[in-house]
């Protein structure tokens, strides 16, 4: 009872990096409210996840075909049951494509408070306070929830993942399926893998962006390398990047290409030209190196380096390769 | 003898509105083909106005107002200049063609979409708040009188608009603009926050509903304050002044703020003291020449040369295609947001082009007075790696760097 | 096919966003509002299902400003019905507002295939419209959906979600089902400033009263506040090496590599 929950999500068999972030909030949110925290894993044949959510003190396990892949309907209906079951003290889940909706349902249906759209949680006086970002993140709110359990739902890219990356054997409590699992209406199909001439740049986490500093087509391979290092990254460009034809128009960000929210976006060399501007500004982290101090990038940019974009990229790529 | 096909309504739509007598001499054309020769686009289009008038003869007009043709169409007047039946094409028959595609196109490329939707919106293309119209007064160092907070009556209602508002460059020239007012001792005030889009580029692509209601926002707005004239820094809003208000019953007294500065030269002449050794050349816009000379007994092609030799240092060179041959800078029409529709159709900037011409006429300098264009023509040096070679620069920034600037005010 | 769509207004970004005194509420006087974009969506996604299956689309709304604009703009796409519930409340959270849809949805006793609504806004501080309804109703929920495959006469649909990095699952639901829209088939049309003028003469938008809602929400607002900014990029000086050193701790504190 009482225990701090997060849901582990995961997909083709694997765990998702938006756990392990909530693994490491939940781990400091038991830390600060001396309670034991325990991953919930629902899925078919998923025993051997269990291992992987090991930064867990436990594992709270449901297994049935119906909960092989997330499926907004049988794992609230499991979710719920789990939640009857054990009153843990609040459920921290990812605000993740696949589990979108979940937590309001929950919420809805047994009548809970639900945080929304956090991006944090902290501790006062032992109650849990959440940190919510609203309005594209012009407006952060502070909210406190009215009973219990509490479900919290936290944006990807506010904790570290790396930390909850340990594997190791906890227990695993195991708990029956509901008959109302049955009722479900919704069935998985299948994943269908999108066929792609080119990448989506709106949903990499890491955008290399080179402007007209990079002076040549074949200076791109520097901005390439670092792409290759970050995970889920890909080389972008501005305009006349694209107007030159030295990456296609898959490529372009700015007014008249893509608009991207990536949780970086490093800048190499691009002045920051109003329209390009609008495509990325709402980027998580943005990074800027381009020689001219002055650049407009520098204005949006979190961090800026003022310096030659070719003398540091080569030091940056090899620090990061260690 | 076969069955005739029924007249689509789109086709009758457009007959009936042939049957006013500037629409039968769209009817008396002869086929000679000028247009599509004097058209900047007209190797990428695939109905040019000979070609529609053929269709339209034909009794195949939807086909053209189902291509995407006319997406590429300027408004550049350069047809209707040149037609030697003196037929109004840019005047008449597009608007008209343009207004049913318009009506009926499935997907509108996105950049223009959204310019619509942020003009309707936020009273400006960008999508910038409108309340940060008015920003660039805070880096004046000349006072600019907001008529919302003084509402007493002024001599000039100076219109800034859009890009000469919010865009860096554009705001560059807006702050030069401001500084000759104050030398000249002009008396003039702006719209600020309540200042939206005057209604360009909705009429000529044929979003009139947009325009409409731009206009009819903008004469509200007007009917509040008590003022002489209006000087505008918007060439594309001129025209509509010129071209689309008459019908709303608007007549006021309507200048551009490059030949109005032009009427001042005597008093203006005294400030020209740096010299300035640059070889300029000037692109004559599309609005202050061919469209405006629609509606205006002249066209501006020597205002701008005279103020350009009044500047000591400057030398003048011409570029093959100007005065009423100038090449459009690719902006009007709608242009402005298509360019990736054009390039993605395999089409040559206008702009380089113009640029290019520029640098074979010998000049440093690139001067301009259409508020796109500082932009595009930039734009332009930079992808042609000309930066070293060409600068661009509007006019109204020449005359200011001339007369000292932010330094002898 | 009976689709109901499900649009609300959100405060417009563009404009900066101001706090009332409270501390607990946004100042909504000198604020504009503007539809849902993902709302948009839905609208355009029931649209093209109409047109490719037939059917009826009515568009839902919680009376808001500008609301209207947008209602008949649905109407002008090709929205059969335009309804909005008035309540006289200004301001309220998700979850408040689809306890007031949900019985007005109830009171128009029409039975619905499809229930379409933007999968999120930016101010679901406590809850998304779509799950919340279904909750209500027990009925299914879909979020993220990018496409609708209905099959009227199987009564059951298909709804293909985007799960990110080019993957996507597809899911197979009986009908009637809530499906959160995060992308229509096709981008939003353009609608034509006249033909909405035309609807605004020809359409009119029924209104439902309600009484205000009891606060749905069982979170408190503690405060609503700005983000800290600093103006502009925190410089990072010194020798390459020096400068890339920093950047990676940047980097690893933010979990990026």
């Amino acid at each position: 009872m009482d225990e701090i929950f997060i849901l582990a999500e995961h997909i083709k068999g694997k765990i998702t990096d938006t756990t392990y972030e909530i693994l490491t909030l939940g781990r400091e949110i038991s830390a600060k409210m001396n309670r034991p925290l325990k991953a919930v894993l629902l899925g078919k044949g998923v025993g051997n996840l269990a291992m992987d959510l090991g930064y867990a003190d436990g594992v709270v396990m449901m297994e049935h075909d119906l909960l092989a892949n997330v499926n907004i309907q049988t794992w609230s209906i499991a979710l719920m049951h789990i939640i009857k079951e054990k009153k843990p003290e609040m459920v921290i889940m990812g605000s993740t494509n696949s589990l979108m909706g979940l937590g309001s349902y929950i919420a809805e249906k047994m009548g809970l408070p639900y945080m929304n759209l956090c991006k944090g949680l902290r501790v006062e006086d032992q109650q849990v306070v959440g940190n919510a970002i609203l309005y594209g993140g012009k407006i952060e709110a502070d909210v406190r929830p009215c009973a219990k359990p509490i479900l919290v739902s936290v944006r990807p890219g506010n904790y570290p993942g790396d930390p909850a990356r340990t594997r190791r054997e906890v227990p695993v409590e195991c708990v029956t399926p509901p008959d109302t699992l049955m009722e479900a209406k919704i069935n998985f199909k299948e994943f269908i893998q999108a066929e792609r001439k080119d990448i989506d740049i709106t949903q990499c986490d890491v955008l290399v962006a080179v402007g007209r500093g990079i002076q040549n087509k074949e200076n791109i391979v520097h901005a390439e390398t670092l792409a290759k290092i970050f995970k889920n990254a890909a080389v972008v460009g501005s305009r006349p990047i694209i107007d030159q034809e030295w990456l296609p128009l898959t490529r372009l960000v700015g007014r008249s290409g893509m608009s991207v929210r990536p949780k970086l976006y490093l800048a190499l060399g691009i002045s920051g030209a109003p329209e390009h501007m609008e495509g990325m500004k709402g980027a998580q982290l943005i990074v800027a190196i381009n020689k001219d101090k002055k650049a407009p990038i520098f204005r949006i940019a979190h961090y800026g380096v003022a310096e030659d974009l070719f003398k540091v990229i080569p030091k940056l790529a090899e620090r990061l390769k260690k | 003898m076969m069955d005739e096909q029924p007249k689509s309504t789109v086709q009758e739509d457009i007959e009936r509105l042939f049957l006013l007598p500037e629409g039968q001499r769209v009817l008396s054309c002869i086929q000679c083909g000028t247009c599509a020769g004097t058209c900047p686009h007209g190797e990428y289009m695939e109905y040019t106005p000979r070609k529609i008038i053929a269709m339209l003869r034909a009794g195949q007009i939807d086909e053209v107002i189902n291509s995407k043709s006319m997406l590429k169409c300027l408004s550049c007047y350069a047809c209707q200049l040149k037609c030697p039946r003196g037929i109004k094409l840019t005047d008449v028959l597009l608007p008209i063609i343009k207004g049913k595609v318009f009506e009926s196109i499935v997907e509108m490329p996105p950049d223009l979409q959204r310019s619509f939707e942020n003009t309707l919106r936020y009273g400006n293309p960008m999508g910038e708040s409108p309340k940060k119209r008015a920003e660039w007064t805070k880096n004046s160092k000349v006072p600019v009188r907001i008529l919302k907070e003084n509402p007493a009556p002024v001599d000039v209602l100076w219109i800034v608009e859009c890009y000469p508002s919010y865009h860096p460059r554009g705001i560059d020239v807006t702050l030069a603009t401001a500084r000759t007012f104050h030398r000249l001792g002009i008396d003039f005030a702006i719209l600020g926050e309540e200042e939206r889009c005057i209604g360009d580029c909705a009429g000529y692509f044929g979003e009139f509903g947009l325009q409409e209601a731009l206009i009819e926002y903008s004469l509200n707005i007007f009917r509040k304050y008590k003022f002489n004239r209006i000087v505008t820094s918007g060439s594309h809003a001129f025209n509509t002044f010129q071209r689309w208000y008459p019908r709303y019953d608007f007549n006021i007294p309507v200048h551009h703020a490059m030949p109005f500065i032009a009427t001042y030269i005597d008093r203006l002449k005294p400030f020209l003291k740096k010299p300035l050794n640059y070889t300029v050349t000037y692109h004559d816009p599309c609005c202050l020449g061919r469209c405006v000379g629609v509606s205006l007994p002249e066209c501006f092609y020597h205002q701008p040369r005279i103020l350009l030799s009044s500047i000591p240092g400057i030398k003048v060179v011409e570029m093959v295609h100007h005065r009423e041959n100038s090449i459009c800078c690719g902006g009007g029409g709608g242009g402005m947001w298509l360019d990736t529709y054009f390039k993605a159709e395999g089409m040559e900037r206008l702009s380089e082009r113009v640029v290019k011409e520029a640098v074979a006429a010998g000049a440093d300098v690139l001067a301009v007075s259409c508020d796109y264009e500082i932009s595009r023509f930039e734009d332009a040096v930079k992808v042609l790696g000309l930066e070293e070679k060409i600068k661009v620069k509007d006019i109204m920034e020449l005359i200011d760097e001339s007369a000292g600037g932010d330094e002898t005010l | 096919m009976k689709i109901l769509v499900l649009i609300k207004m959100v405060l417009d970004t563009v404009e900066e966003i101001k706090i009332d005194p409270s501390g607990k509420k946004v100042d909504t006087d000198a604020a504009r509002f503007i539809l849902n974009d993902v709302d948009n969506h839905a609208v355009e996604e029931a649209i093209l299902l109409k047109e490719k299956y037939g059917g009826h689309v009515t568009v839902l709304a919680v009376d808001a400003p500008e609301i209207d604009d947008a209602l008949f703009t649905a109407a002008a796409k090709g929205a059969d019905r335009i309804i909005k519930v008035t309540t006289g409340m200004e301001q309220m959270s998700t979850q408040t507002m689809a306890k007031l849809l949900h019985s007005a949805i109830q009171n128009m006793n029409t039975q619905f295939d499809l229930i379409l609504t933007g999968v999120q806004a930016s101010d679901d501080i406590d809850g998304e419209i779509g799950p919340s309804l279904a909750a209500q109703f027990n009925l299914p929920y879909i979020g993220m959906a990018v496409k609708v495959l209905p099959d009227p006469q199987g009564r059951s649909t298909e709804v293909v979600t985007e799960l990110g990095g080019g993957l996507y699952a597809s899911y197979r639901s009986s009908l009637p089902v809530i499906v959160g829209i995060s992308a229509a088939e096709k981008p939003p049309r353009y609608v034509p400033i006249m033909k909405v003028r035309m609807a605004m003469k020809s359409k009119k938008i029924e209104t439902i009263p309600a009484p205000a809602p009891p606060p749905g929400s069982k979170i408190d607002v503690l405060k609503l506040y700005k983000p800290v900014v600093t103006g502009g990029a925190a410089m990072i000086t010194g020798t390459p090496e020096q400068i890339a050193d920093n950047l990676v701790k940047i980097f690893r504190d933010r979990g990026l590599s």
